[in-house]
């Protein structure tokens, strides 16, 4: 596991006033701030230029340019400003989804940030949605707190199905964030059951991994959950301030970070995103900051 | 033995009347604190689970915040030396240690002590409202931008936007130093909130979630959604208890 980079907000980038920004003081004669990370939530990477990241206390999506340097905002959806933006996920058309817990809505944005619409629309009442994944074949996974309950949408957007299959048995307990994996394996973090379920792509449970305590491989206040390339499942816990590893079968491997405000520390960690590349993206919320982590593998 | 008889009932009484304005114990069904899944006037709890047939972890009350000492059977496979360890994961407000990184934390406004309990489930999902704010930002802090791309249809359209959020800080020490500076720099007047009272500190002097709001029970006379789980009947009270006011000042 090596650090990559720290990033704070977009005063780290000392990119030329643009044209708009002219524009804009001169017709109001206010000049413009930039919004630094408040209290970052879910987060997501296309792997090559850009980083979203969802901010509830900002009450907007910060959309960071790698290549051009810039960061710029997703205020509303439509003419309606977001409440309270926590998680946010890409498809393979560099579409993004934004949940909004207050507004219990999830809005579609094309890569320009342009808005396309809600998600279900008329279909699906959602109670409150907060993290969100998308998996093969451009499946979006939901979880929805309130609901108890994933509910999957298809390529084509079209409510698909939900789960748990048997919420008598294998019941969620306030999901509160999903991952899928290649194989379509789906992982919800079960925050008041204290663990994370993993389940095959039909929605039966295969899995729990954890449980409540304060110790290796149990969890206090579980949030984002993701996989590297090699299927190790990532967990973050903002009481522990570090992410858990673990392999397939539930064992834990290692975990990584303490309590602090140095680089490869956190302060209430809360979504965590893993590229293709493995590069593992933590929202470092009460530092107000992303970490970017790098997991080397064996042959390095 | 009248006198006993009546004595008895005024006392009955007196203590009924006492108990009134407050709301239920977290121990209580209606408190929305309360999240076990028996708790079925909350909207917000758990629900049942099979995990333990006996005494189901949903059925519990103390568990969704403060978390028992267990650690896994097995230590981590890739860091096995560490295998005993338990997480420092909550820095008790009853215990006067403290991480001294985590105090030098508190310097830059980062919640510790017991606002990490509040904070990590209110952070707009297990929990609405993230309610943090800038260390001692008291008033909103409006941030305009344009914008350029984001989120309008029709990109170029350059629109400003206010953003802020506003909360009153926590996790600040708040002692007789604190008070001099605001009063000699500021020329704001605060005073030590009267021991003892509701409105309280931590044992370290810092100012938490918990100063204005008890957790496990609202004492408010009258409950309100923008005062919940409040430490004082009166919503003043609370205020009044660090903030001196005057008539016709803003002592905010």
């Amino acid at each position: 596991m090596k650090l990559l980079k720290v990033f704070t907000g977009p005063d780290e980038f000392t990119a030329p006033k643009g044209a708009m920004s002219s524009l804009f003081e001169l017709v109001t004669g206010e000049r413009p701030q930039s919004v630094g990370l408040m209290t970052p939530a879910g987060i997501v990477s296309d792997g090559e230029r850009f980083i979203y990241i969802a901010d509830p206390s900002a009450r907007l999506v910060h959309k960071i340019d790698f290549v051009d340097n810039e960061v710029t905002y997703i205020t509303h959806s439509g003419s309606e400003p977001l409440a309270s933006p926590v998680g946010v996920a890409l498809d393979s058309f560099g579409n993004f989804y934004v949940t909004d817990s207050v507004k219990a809505k999830v809005y579609k944005f094309n890569k320009d940030s342009e808005y396309l619409g809600a998600l279900g629309e008329g279909v699906v009442e959602f109670q409150r949605p907060a993290g969100i994944a998308v998996g093969r074949n451009d499946y979006k996974y939901v979880a929805d707190v309130l609901a108890n309950k994933i509910i999957v949408f298809d390529n084509k957007d079209r409510f698909l199905r939900e789960f748990p299959n048997s919420p008598e048995i294998n019941n969620l307990n306030k999901p509160v964030n999903v991952s899928v994996d290649r194989n379509g394996n789906v992982y919800v973090t079960d925050a008041f059951n204290f663990s994370v379920k993993m389940f095959d792509p039909s929605g039966n449970l295969v899995r729990t991994i954890g449980t409540v305590g304060d110790g290796p491989g149990t969890f206090a206040r579980p949030k984002g959950v993701a996989l590297d390339s090699e299927s190790h499942i990532y967990i973050i816990d903002a009481n522990f301030d570090n992410f858990q590893i673990f392999n397939q079968t539930g064992q834990l491997l290692l975990y990584v970070g303490t309590t602090g405000k140095r680089p490869g520390q956190f302060f209430m960690p809360n979504g965590i995103y893993i590229d293709h590349e493995d590069r593992i993206y933590v929202s470092d919320s009460y530092n107000q900051r992303l970490q970017i982590f790098q997991y080397l593998k064996e042959k390095h | 033995m009248r006198f006993l008889l009546i004595t008895a009932g005024l006392i009955i009484l007196a203590l009924s009347g006492l108990s009134e304005g407050a709301g239920k114990k977290i121990s209580e069904i209606g408190n929305k604190h309360n999240f076990s899944y028996s708790n079925t006037s909350a909207n917000y709890r758990a629900i049942p689970t099979n995990d333990n047939p006996s005494y189901p972890l949903s059925a519990q009350i103390c568990i969704f915040c403060h978390t028992p000492h267990r650690s896994s059977a097995e230590g981590p496979l890739w860091n096995r030396q560490a295998s005993t360890r338990t997480f420092k994961h909550f820095s008790s407000s009853t215990l006067s240690i403290d991480d001294p990184a985590l105090r030098a934390a508190s310097e830059y406004g980062q919640p510790n002590g017991s606002s990490r309990l509040c904070l990590s489930c209110h952070d707009g999902v297990t929990a609405l409202g993230a309610v943090f704010t800038t260390p001692f930002s008291m008033s909103p802090q409006p941030i305009h931008f344009i914008d350029v791309k984001g989120g309008r249809s029709g990109a170029g359209v350059a629109i400003s936007y206010e953003t802020f959020s506003s909360h009153h800080p926590v996790s600040f020490r708040y002692n007789t130093n604190v008070i001099n500076i605001l009063k000699n720099s500021f020329g704001k007047d605060y005073k030590y909130p009267p021991l003892p009272y509701n409105v309280k500190l931590d044992k370290l002097e810092r100012m938490q979630c918990t100063t204005c709001h008890d957790p496990h029970q609202d004492k408010s006379d009258v409950p309100s959604p923008t005062t919940p789980f409040w430490t004082a009947g009166k919503y003043d009270d609370v205020c009044l208890a660090c903030h001196n006011v005057y008539p016709s000042q803003n002592p905010w």
